[in-house]
Formats: C-alpha cells, sequence, structure tokens
C-alpha cells in the first residue's frame, strides 16, 4: 500500500512539473510608456549647402494611429531639438513644417517628415530614440489630394460612387490636357516603369495644350460616374453629389455606361491609349496604386516611363501590404485602417501637401468632400 | 441528518444557477462559511480537495433553474439584462465499501441583452479584451460534464480525483456576427490522511481554458480594437473576418490541516499557492499575431474554527485571505504594460441557535478589507482604492409540517468594487427563501433569491433573481 501511495506521489510530482513548465514565463525588463523620441530639426545653411542649421520654434507633431491617444506637439528649441516624453512603443509618424521667407517676394514651405516603427524588441534597454531631420523644400504641384473609394455605408457592395481629387498647389496654372490618369499594377520597386491595369486619358495634347486649365489652388474631381449617388434608395444622404463633378471617367467600349453629358470625360479605348477591360474606371476599395502622368508617354504595353509621372499614391488599409508601386514615386503607402463601406475616404492632410510618403501625407478622414478639403 | 441533506440541496439548487455564469474554472475555491450550520465545516467546503469529500449514501438529483439579471447600473461593456436558464443531473454512487463516485452533466442557456461593442463574454475578466462596435443579444449555451472519484487506499489515506470538461458556443446576431466556442477542463487531485480527532490533506488542480472569439461581418469589415488594460486599446485593422484566441492554464496547490470532532472544537485550516496564464492572440487571414500575456501568482488561506457543543448553542469564526499579483506584457511592443496587486481579507463569526429538533437559527457579522492597486503604463492610468467591507445576516430553519421544511436566509453588506465600476461601494441586499418537501418518490426542493446592488453614487442599482427546482432521490 505505501508503495502505491508513493507511485501517486511521485505521478503527482510529474505532472504538476510538467503543468509547470508551461506556465512560467519571465516578466520583461521593459516597461511601455517610457519611450521617448529625441528628433533635431535642421536645414541646409543658405552660405553653404554642405553645412546644416538648426531650425528653432518649429511646430512638431507626432502622431501614431496604434492606439487611441491623441496626437501630441512640440517647439524645437535653439539648437533645433524637439523632445516627446512617456510615450508608448508604437509606429509613428513625424511632421512639421514651417514657410519661410527666403526673399522679399518669395516664400517657400519646407517639410520634415519620418515614420518610425519602435518596439522594445528594436531598441533593446535604450528608452531614448534619437535622429536628425534634415528638411526640404515641400513638393509642391498638381498633386492627387483625395481618393474616395471604399464605398458609403451599405449592405449591397456599392462602391460605384468612386471619385478622386486632384489640387493645384503651385502658384501659377497647370493644364490637364494629355495627361494619362493610372490605375497601377504590381510594379518592382525599384522599376523605371511602370505597370498598368487601367489607363484613362484626358482630352488635348500633352505638354502644350492649353484648354483645359486649373488654376492656383484650384480642386479637380474625377469621377467614376458623375451623378447623384443618393438617388439609390438604400444609400441616400450617406453617399456624394458627383453630378457636378469636373470630368467622368468613361470606357469608349462599355456597352450601356453610363456617361453624364454634361460633365467631359477622360476615356480610354478613344484610340490614342487602350485597355482590355470593358469596364469603368474602378479601383480596390481599400488598396491599390494611382498614378497621374503627363501623358508623353502613353503606351502601356511596355509600361509607363516613371519619369513622366506627375504624383502617384500607393494605399491600402492592412500595414502587412506587399508594396506595389515604387519607392521613388512613393515611399510608404497611405489609408492603412481605413474600413470598407463605411463612408471613409482618404485626403491628404493639408491640400497638396506632399513628401512622397504617403503614410504621412494622406489620412482617413470618415466621409468624403469632394472638391474642398476636409479641414476647410 | 434529513435536514442537513435537504438545505444542502436548496444551497446547491441556487448555487448551481450561480456558477453556471463562472462556466470557466475558477481562480481559486471559494468556500462559503455560511453553508451547512448543522454540524463543523469539512475540509472539502474549505478546499474543494476531492480527497476530502464525504460519502453519505447513494442519490440522484435534478436540478433545474433561472436566474434573471436586470442590470439598471452597468458598466459600459455590460449587458443589459442577463438570463441563464440551468439543467443538471447529479448522482453519487459507491462502487464498492472503498470507494464511490459522483457524476453531473449540465446544460446552461445564458443570454444578455444588447451587450455594447464586447465580443468577450465578460470584458472586464481579461486585460487584453477585444471590441468592435456594435450592440447585438448573445447567446450562449453548451454542456458541461464533471465526475469525481474517491477511494480509500488505507485505513486512513484516502485519494480524490475530479475532472470537469465542458463546451460552449455562443452567437452575437449582429454585425459583425460574433461566434464563441469555449472549451474548458479542469482536473483536480488530492490526498487526505484523517485518524481519530485529526486530518490533514495536499491537493492540486489544472485547469486549461480555451476560447476563440470569431467575428464575421457579412458585408463590411470588421473594425476591432484590442484593450490593453481598460483604458487603452490597440487598434486593429479591419478585415473581413477577426479571431481571437485566448488560452488560460492555472495551478493550484496546497493542503489543508484540520482537528477535532463534529462535537466540541473543530478546526479546518487551508493555504494554496495560485498560478494562472492568460495568452490573447488575433488571427487575420491565416496569419496569427501575439497580442499579449499576463499572469496571476497568489496565496489564499483559509481557516474555521467551530464549536458544537451538541447543546442549544454552537458558533463558527472563520477567516480568509487571499492576494494576488499580475503583470501582463504586450506582445505589440514586447514591454510590461499591466501591474496589478489585490488583498482581500475577511473574517466572521457566527451564533447558531438551536433550541429544539426542528428549529435552528443564525445570526453571524463578518468584517474584511481589501486594496487594490493598479498600473497601467502604455497611457499612464493609476487606480489604488482599499477600504473596509463588512456583512451582516441572519437565517432560521424549522419543520413546518412532518415532511416539510422552510428555511429562510437574510444579509446585508458593503463591498468594495475596483475602479472599473465608477463607485466607491455598493450595498447588497441578498434574502433566500426555500421549501422542501419529503414525497414517497423523494425530495422536492423549490428556492428563491433576490440580491439587490445599490451603487452609492446612483439611483440605478442591479437586480438578480434567482429561482431553482430540484428532485433528489436516495
Amino acid at each position: 500500500m505505501k508503495t502505491r501511495i508513493l507511485r501517486l506521489c511521485l505521478l503527482f510530482f510529474v505532472l504538476f512539473a510538467a503543468a509547470s513548465c508551461f506556465l512560467f514565463e519571465s516578466k520583461p525588463e521593459t516597461v511601455d510608456g517610457n519611450l521617448s523620441i529625441r528628433l533635431r530639426f535642421t536645414l541646409p545653411s543658405d552660405i553653404d549647402s554642405t553645412v546644416t542649421e538648426p531650425v528653432a520654434g518649429l511646430r512638431v507633431k507626432i502622431v501614431t494611429s496604434d492606439y487611441n491617444i491623441p496626437e501630441m506637439y512640440g517647439i524645437t528649441d535653439s539648437a533645433g531639438f524637439v523632445l516627446f516624453e512617456q510615450l508608448p512603443y508604437a509606429y509613428y509618424s513625424i511632421e512639421a513644417h514651417s514657410v519661410l521667407q527666403v526673399s522679399e517676394f518669395e516664400e517657400v514651405e519646407v517639410v520634415g517628415t519620418k515614420n518610425l516603427n519602435l518596439t522594445a524588441n528594436s531598441l533593446g534597454t535604450d528608452t531614448v530614440y534619437t535622429d536628425t531631420l534634415l528638411m526640404e523644400q515641400s513638393k509642391l504641384g498638381l498633386k492627387i489630394n483625395e481618393i474616395y473609394t471604399s464605398g458609403p455605408p451599405n449592405n449591397m457592395f456599392y462602391f460605384y460612387d468612386q471619385f478622386f481629387e486632384l489640387y493645384n498647389g503651385l502658384s501659377e496654372t497647370v493644364y490637364l490636357d494629355g495627361m494619362i490618369f493610372l490605375r497601377l499594377g504590381t510594379t518592382p520597386l525599384f522599376s523605371d516603369t511602370l505597370s498598368v491595369t487601367y489607363i484613362y486619358q484626358f482630352p488635348g495634347t500633352p505638354l502644350t495644350g492649353r484648354q483645359y486649365p486649373v488654376e492656383p489652388g484650384e480642386f479637380v474631381v474625377l469621377a467614376g460616374n458623375a451623378f447623384d449617388h443618393n438617388q439609390i434608395g438604400p444609400i441616400s444622404g450617406k453617399t456624394v453629389d458627383l453630378s457636378d463633378a469636373d470630368w467622368e471617367f468613361v470606357n469608349m467600349i462599355e456597352s450601356g455606361g453610363y456617361d453624364n453629358p454634361n460633365v467631359p470625360n477622360i476615356t480610354t479605348n478613344n484610340g490614342r491609349v487602350s485597355q482590355k477591360s470593358k469596364v469603368d474606371f474602378m479601383v480596390g476599395v481599400t488598396g491599390d496604386g494611382l498614378a497621374l502622368c503627363d501623358g508623353t508617354d502613353y503606351d502601356q504595353t511596355d509600361g509607363i516611363d516613371v519619369n513622366t509621372v506627375i504624383d502617384a499614391v500607393e494605399y491600402s488599409s492592412s500595414s502587412t501590404h506587399t508594396k506595389e508601386v515604387p519607392y521613388v514615386l512613393d515611399q510608404s503607402f497611405g489609408g492603412i485602417g481605413q474600413n470598407k463601406y463605411a463612408g471613409q475616404s482618404l485626403e491628404r492632410i493639408r491640400p497638396g501637401f506632399d513628401t512622397n510618403n504617403s503614410r504621412i501625407d494622406f489620412v482617413v478622414i470618415n466621409a468624403p468632400t469632394p472638391g474642398y478639403h476636409h479641414a476647410e | 441528518m434529513q435536514n442537513r441533506v435537504l438545505y444542502y440541496i436548496t444551497i446547491v439548487c441556487l448555487a448551481g444557477i450561480s456558477f453556471a455564469f463562472a462556466f470557466e474554472n475558477a481562480l481559486f475555491w471559494q468556500p462559503s462559511f455560511r453553508e451547512d450550520i448543522s454540524q463543523p465545516l469539512n475540509a472539502y467546503y474549505l478546499t474543494g480537495n476531492p480527497a476530502a469529500y464525504l460519502y453519505e449514501g447513494n442519490f440522484q438529483e435534478i436540478r433545474i433553474g433561472g436566474r434573471f439579471d436586470k442590470m439598471d447600473y452597468r458598466r459600459r461593456y455590460d449587458p443589459v439584462s442577463e438570463q441563464n436558464l440551468h439543467a443538471e443531473f447529479f448522482t453519487v454512487r459507491d462502487i464498492d465499501n472503498k470507494s464511490f463516485f459522483s457524476t453531473g452533466i449540465s446544460y446552461d442557456d445564458y443570454r444578455k441583452r444588447d451587450l455594447f461593442a464586447s465580443m468577450e463574454k465578460d470584458f472586464y475578466d481579461d486585460y487584453f479584451s477585444m471590441i468592435d462596435s456594435t450592440q447585438g443579444d448573445v447567446s450562449y449555451y453548451g454542456p458541461r460534464l464533471q465526475i469525481l472519484y474517491n477511494v480509500k487506499l488505507s485505513e486512513n489515506v484516502f485519494f480524490g480525483l475530479e475532472g470537469n470538461y465542458g463546451v460552449e458556443r455562443s452567437l452575437k446576431d449582429t454585425f459583425p456576427q460574433t461566434i464563441t466556442i469555449m472549451r474548458n477542463s479542469g482536473y483536480r487531485a488530492g490526498l487526505d490522511f484523517r485518524k481519530n480527532a485529526f486530518n490533514m490533506g495536499v491537493f492540486a488542480r489544472y485547469y486549461d481554458d480555451q476560447i476563440s472569439y470569431e467575428a464575421v461581418k457579412s458585408y463590411t469589415n470588421v473594425k476591432s480594437h484590442t484593450y490593453i488594460g481598460y483604458n487603452i486599446f490597440y487598434n486593429e485593422l479591419p478585415g473581413s473576418k477577426t479571431e481571437k484566441i485566448r488560452t488560460r492554464n492555472g495551478l493550484e496547490y496546497g493542503a489543508n490541516l484540520g482537528f477535532g470532532k463534529k462535537t466540541g472544537f473543530y478546526g479546518d485550516f487551508a493555504v494554496s499557492g495560485l498560478h494562472r496564464i492568460s495568452r490573447s492572440e488575433l488571427i487575420r487571414a491565416s496569419h496569427t499575431y501575439d497580442r499579449g500575456l499576463w499572469l496571476r501568482q497568489g496565496l489564499h488561506v483559509r481557516g474555521n474554527l467551530n464549536y458544537y457543543s451538541g447543546e442549544v448553542a454552537a458558533f463558527r469564526f472563520y477567516g480568509e485571505l487571499l492576494q494576488y499579483e499580475d503583470w501582463a506584457e504586450s506582445l505589440i511592443s514586447g514591454a510590461l504594460v499591466i501591474e496589478n496587486n489585490e488583498r482581500m481579507a475577511r473574517w466572521g463569526g457566527m451564533f447558531i441557535y438551536k433550541p429544539s429538533l426542528v428549529q435552528e437559527a443564525y445570526l453571524g457579522a463578518e468584517s474584511g478589507t481589501v486594496h487594490y492597486d493598479y498600473i497601467e503604463y502604455v497611457f499612464p492610468f493609476e487606480s489604488s482604492r482599499s477600504g473596509n467591507e463588512w456583512k451582516l445576516y441572519t437565517g432560521s430553519r424549522l419543520y413546518v409540517g412532518p415532511k416539510t421544511h422552510f428555511h429562510v436566509d437574510l444579509a446585508y453588506a458593503k463591498m468594495i468594487p475596483r475602479f472599473y465600476w465608477d463607485t466607491e461601494s455598493f450595498r447588497d441586499t441578498n434574502i433566500i427563501i426555500g421549501l422542501e418537501q419529503l414525497f414517497s418518490f423523494g425530495y422536492i426542493t423549490i428556492g428563491f433569491e433576490y440580491i439587490n446592488r445599490k451603487p452609492e453614487n446612483d439611483v440605478e442599482t442591479i437586480s438578480k433573481y434567482l429561482f431553482g427546482l430540484s428532485y433528489l432521490r436516495k
């Protein structure tokens, strides 16, 4: 009997020891919320461009979409430093901009931006991240300013109210004549040419045409289907009226496709640019690549030359999305976290603001704003 | 003896319904010192050590019951009301003169109405709970099996083994639809040495709870958030399906020591160590993402000292100390995100008056202290709360006929809740009424319980109504 008891006790001990192996973990040494980010903002010197100077009094914004914590602001000191303390480990977008008076009659906007993915594992025991950001002149120009593709709140997979908005951030008029608007395919990230899924073209002659001007500070709305989508019962009051859009996409070989006679067309299969698809211009609801090109290269069979690109944007709702647009055009992608069929849209944080880094340049907004900016 | 068994049935009948809410294995065995006032509590009441389970004859019992909670005062992720229907078959049977077993099978249908956003059954029970953005009704249902085996190994040594296994499914029928599948199992084993006026035991418990939440949106995306603690959440990427797996493994090990006989002084004391680890993972598009793990370690000490003279009066004094510490690691950042320290102590005394064989009454009071110390690090938050709790209770049991037994129990208590209740204290009022009747075919018991919980800073309350019906055949 004693042996039996002894065996039972031994069995207990073995089972206990085996179970314990799964139940013990060591307490992490690093504490979240203790992270500090120390940044120095500099500008190339006016006298010697190889030398940098600190930017003092610069308002710096740091924001993370990982947590429900508000965006934070700081001001650089005389040495160009700004310090953010007591931050959680997260993915941060840092952005600062300033308008510098370069002469009596000229101002330039300079921007300093960076994306940081900071985890306890990436920083080790160090809780202070330090970096220097060299500010650059803002890339002003004709930009793809808003991308509304995700559909209004609905339960019938309606996303045909897509539109794209352009914005002229230059101080002079630009002309859309002959420009092409592309839905991009997957392109090698260091390629010189772009793979194209859809290609649509504005009427007129590229570069030299002067029929379709866009004034400085003007928004231009390019509609997939230029009508009031609120006329569709289940989404009435939840979507956009595109009947007054500036342009409408039309596929010339689409049978029975909608074409608003009062809105000029951007066309494909028009005898100049062509694509196999017979459907209208539609893009992925929460992920795709878009490009606006000057139209000098419109033969998509060998790809579109990246040097003809005026602006390109990649977007995806997934942070783990595999990038599809070359880095030279867009260093990242915007729209992370965008929800489909929720009426959300993607717009630049300021009209025409462009650092070639869509994760910083764009913000997800809760309602589309065709022809104006969400901050207005 | 008959009186005691019948009272026990009523309590178990109601307790069975209450326990259905805690479908998952509890962190620790919670002794009820008000149980079984006719004689001293034995070690099984105190510890759950299956070796200490006392065989008192074969019986089969069928229990059905219901519970309805009206939560006019509630937290953000609590439902407006809850309803639970419970059915159970329980039996105790001897195998030979050295061993016996008991088995139980139960089925619960548990509903929560207007549960806001929470994808979890109990949002506040986990540091990594998930929410979406919807409000809807949830229905949980499933069976649970229990088995206990007790054998006398030698003249003074008993061995006990207990296991339970349960499966529960749920559906939150809204957008997104949330389907929950829970699989829980627990194993308890113990040895008990009993000799004359002395007993001593050791016991251990291991449990494994697995929960899978699957939120599916039929046309648009699931937009879910993973809370890290109770204030900060991590924005999950939207997707057509979001699944969370929570695995919880726990261990309890301890010993109990007792002395005395059923008349005169009798005492039982137990101490156990608690250890539990909980892991959360998110599955999206066939990829698994670790979200967090948290570990709880604690100590549970309890004991009671009884004096039963065999005359009209008896006394029971008891005490309990529960203390545990938590830490949680975010597996998103790889850093410590939560620390928590809780300590609860209570002690009380009970006077039992038994003027005749058909009359019995008791009067008791208990007091205690609680201390909660909770820290979140992601975005600094700290809550430290402590205070005194107390409870006054009384009750009576009497035979109103030769085969009819009636009992009533009343209690009034002050309770200090954790910070997320947004009130400093609750006042609990509790009434239990039971009637037991002996028929030729067995015992029929009906019971009713009402609990009212009132926060100190609000006029709204939480009301709970329980009823139970059982049939026992010996």
